[in-house]
């Protein structure tokens, strides 16, 4: 009991060593509980932000596999070879509705309810206009020139960039690029709840203003349009467009204007036109149109995969009268099939599942690859991919770094701030000396006189430590937004100079490396404030740091202690 | 059989011998006085005596029992008084505080010093004892006390536990004659009155000559009984 009173003295005593001690570690708790905190709600976005979030995700083919394959099944790696078997193996991987049906049965692991909550899909179709415009904000009379596929350059798996592969000459054709874009992007969807970026309430991208929606997967020839296109090409609820094959003139679609809506979003689509130029009708649509311009350029269905899907909406496709088509005056009708295959109109098809938690998302990876594997497929083929996740990941990461920053600072500290503490030891131990020699010649024994210390180290610490806490915990909230905030002005610029430098390595476009969870398509919403993070489990850390400190700096003192002998320390007086 | 005894003890520094084969016995009530030239080991005497250091052979006997290892710290705290030739006080700590300390690292229960109704009383008596008054130094630290007080200090740490043996080292070393005189009489009464051994290091005469035995030492451990 003596021992703790004369400790406490000791403090009192000696009040400009342990201030000294207590002002570093004071520093140290600071920093440190800022540090904890952002860690803190790093974590806490992470996870409340995804409880009971409905995750949209698809299923892809890994293109980095495909290369991989295509290079096995060629024995090359010149992209101009490769580039026809990536497309034909593409073809025959990608997913059908018989597929997505499947997967639907899939149940949850603990229970039997239904993993997937609710799956649609779309179609999409490159094409043309015959009577309409394309919509371009930086040189709009420029619209109606022939259209070429603007990027040249993409990027090989492993990030080097690489000139864009032509098709193989055939001897009635000159080299081309291997696919021939449309102005506009005609997308089917299944159903209203697969419009995803359709919504009343303010933060949906794209909102109806004037006429009405479709009905759910019509096989009538009906479109909404974009505000902005329909201005550039006057039209109004009621009016026609009449859509062409680029690879085709003579081959075209007329299709009802029932609605005109708005998108609020800048981002580009992925084929870099403005989103204005999205075409929006019903799968059943898309999916004639697809059966259609198959019979017109082969006089055959088709059999791709893709188009299989359509077959479960033969009913519908059946019912389509609008279309006018015409037959082919390619040049090509007597050419080979595959030439027929490239004039034909292909849709591009895209299944979206919904799970409920990021649970059901990580089993449905799981399961997909599972599948594969039952398939007789590589269990790498597929990836999923949840923009849902990417977007969220992505707007995490101004706060994910801080977060790593702050984990980085936080051991710097803690090392610096052991060191120091640990020399401030030896040199208070040293001065101390006579007074060790003093009260071990008195018959305090080494273990007290340890003891004695280890209690003077671990008061001053732990009070440092308290004061420093309530110090980090004040001001960690304003200091980590504003942290926060350089951050994400950081992102932005790193984002805005991706999106002037697509297909660069480290780029959004044209590297076949994909992120985890898919590229972000959409607008990313970072997290930009953080609310109070300090909770009983970061005060816990930061007693767990006290300790560790008083124990780092009491048994440098100790060490010295044990060292030294009274009778030496005397006898040195003396 | 005296209280404390020196049974054929040796010490040497490295190359440096400097007692050889002492054997002597400290008696109850009695003040000793060891004199003797400087490097005659007068010190390192006083060190074996006080159990700091360890003869190179021989054994220190404490009412007829070696001191070893492992009661060192206890014979320190309980048995042996030492008053340092520096007083080895406590600067930072106050009057009533060094003492204290001493006590409280003797283990010793008041009850068993005395009829004292807590240690603060029992502190001043014994600050009073070494003729000092604790109302006005008791509550000073001992940087802000003269060198005289401060060997009284010393004294009364080294009674405060009521040890059978007072050991000191010079006590009157940097202390005028008068004071000088005052503290052996501080001396002589513990031994006579209360039965203590005490046993001095000093190099003044006139202090050894109030001695009630006075041992010089010469180098290689002969010493005369004068």
């Amino acid at each position: 009991m003596f021992i703790l009173k004369y400790a406490l003295k000791s403090i009192s005593r000696s009040l400009g060593r342990n201030m000294l001690i207590g002002m570093i570690v004071f520093i140290i708790a600071t920093a440190a509980c800022v540090a904890m905190s952002i860690q803190k709600a790093a974590e806490t976005a992470a996870t409340q932000s995804l409880k009971n979030m409905n995750i949209s995700a698809q299923i892809n083919i890994d293109r980095g596999y495909v290369y991989e394959k295509a290079k096995e099944n060629k024995g090359s790696e010149d992209m101009n070879e490769l580039m026809p078997e990536m497309m034909s193996l593409t073809k025959e991987y990608t997913l059908t509705l018989d597929d997505m049906e499947k997967y639907n049965e899939l149940k949850k692991k603990d229970s039997n309810e239904p993993l997937i909550k609710d799956y649609y899909y779309n179609a999409s179709i490159s094409i043309d206009g015959d009577n309409i415009e394309k919509y371009d904000l930086t040189s709009s009379s420029t619209a109606t020139e022939a259209t070429t596929v603007e990027a040249t350059k993409m990027t090989d798996p492993s990030g080097k960039e690489i000139e864009a592969p032509t098709m193989p000459a055939t001897p009635q054709q000159e080299p081309q690029q291997m696919e021939k874009a449309g102005d506009f992007s005609l997308i089917g969807y299944s159903a209203y709840k697969a419009m995803e970026d359709f919504g009343e309430d303010d933060e949906s991208v794209c909102k109806l203003t004037d006429g009405e929606m479709f009905k759910d997967n019509t096989s009538d020839y009906v479109c909404l349009v974009e505000d902005n296109l329909a201005t550039r090409n006057s039209l109004k609820v009621g009016d026609k467009i009449k859509l062409k094959n680029p690879k085709n003139e003579d081959e075209t679609y007329e299709l009802e204007v029932v609605g005109i809506y708005k998108n609020s979003s800048s981002n580009t689509t992925a084929g870099g036109s403005d989103p204005s130029n999205t075409i929006i009708t019903s799968y059943a649509v898309v999916k004639d149109i697809e059966t259609k311009s198959d019979e017109t350029n082969n006089g055959t269905s088709s059999t791709s995969s893709s188009s299989s899907s359509g077959s479960k909406d033969s009913a519908a496709t059946t019912a389509a009268t609008e279309a006018t088509t015409a037959s082919t005056s390619s040049g090509s009708s007597d050419s080979s099939s595959s030439d027929e295959d490239e004039t034909v109109l292909n849709s591009q098809f895209t299944g979206t599942f919904v799970l409920q938690s990021v649970e059901d998302y990580n089993q449905f990876k799981d399961e997909v690859k599972n599948k594969a594997k039952a398939d007789g497929l590589d269990e790498d083929l597929y990836i999923v991919t949840s923009n849902d996740i990417a977007t969220f990941k992505a707007g995490l990461k101004p706060l994910e770094n801080l977060k790593s920053f702050a984990t980085t600072f936080l051991y710097l500290m803690l090392a610096i701030g052991a060191i120091v503490l640990i020399v401030i030891s030896v040199i208070s131990i040293r001065d101390r000396k006579y007074e060790i020699g003093a009260l071990a010649a008195m018959g305090l024994k080494k273990l007290k006189l340890s003891m004695m210390f280890m209690i003077e180290v671990l008061t001053v610490t732990l009070v440092a430590i308290l004061i420093g806490a309530i110090a980090g915990a004040a001001v960690s909230v304003p200091i980590t937004n504003t942290l926060l905030s350089a951050q994400v002005a950081q992102q932005t610029t790193e984002d805005n100079n991706k999106i002037q430098t697509p297909g660069m390595p480290g780029g959004g476009g044209g590297n076949m490396e994909r992120p985890e969870d898919g590229e972000v398509t959409g607008e990313v919403s970072y997290v930009t404030q953080v609310g109070f993070s300090v909770d009983i489990f970061v005060i816990l850390k930061m007693l767990a740091i006290g300790v560790g400190l008083a124990i780092v700096s009491g048994f440098t003192s100790i060490a010295f202690i044990l060292r030294y002998d009274p009778k030496q320390i005397l006898a040195n007086r003396d | 059989m005296g209280v404390i005894g020196l049974k054929n003890v040796s010490f040497a520094y490295p190359n440096n011998p400097v007692i050889q084969n002492l054997d002597y016995e400290f008696e109850k009530g009695k003040v000793y006085a060891i004199t003797g030239k400087s490097g005659s080991g007068k010190t390192t005497l006083l060190s074996m005596l006080s159990g700091i250091m360890d003869p190179t052979s021989g054994y220190i006997a404490y009412n007829g029992y070696p001191i070893d290892e492992s009661d060192r710290y206890a014979y320190r705290s309980r048995y042996v008084g030492v008053i340092f030739q520096e007083y080895n006080l406590l600067p930072k700590f106050t009057v009533r505080e060094n003492i204290m300390l001493s006590l409280d690292i003797s283990g010793r229960k008041l009850a068993d010093l005395g009829s004292y109704k807590n240690k603060k009383q029992y502190v001043d008596s014994l600050i009073r004892e070494v003729g000092l008054d604790p109302e006005v130094i008791g509550n000073r630290r001992i940087l802000k006390i003269s060198g005289g007080q401060q060997q009284r200090i010393a004294i009364a740490r080294a009674l405060s536990f009521q040890p059978g043996v007072i050991l000191a080292d010079e006590p009157t070393g940097n202390l005028d004659i008068d004071t000088s005189i005052d503290i052996m009489n501080v001396f002589i009464h513990l031994a006579h009155q209360l039965n203590r051994c005490v046993i001095i290091v000093t190099h003044s005469p006139q202090i050894a000559e109030m001695a009630d035995v006075r041992l010089d030492l010469q180098p290689f451990s002969k010493y005369t009984n004068v």
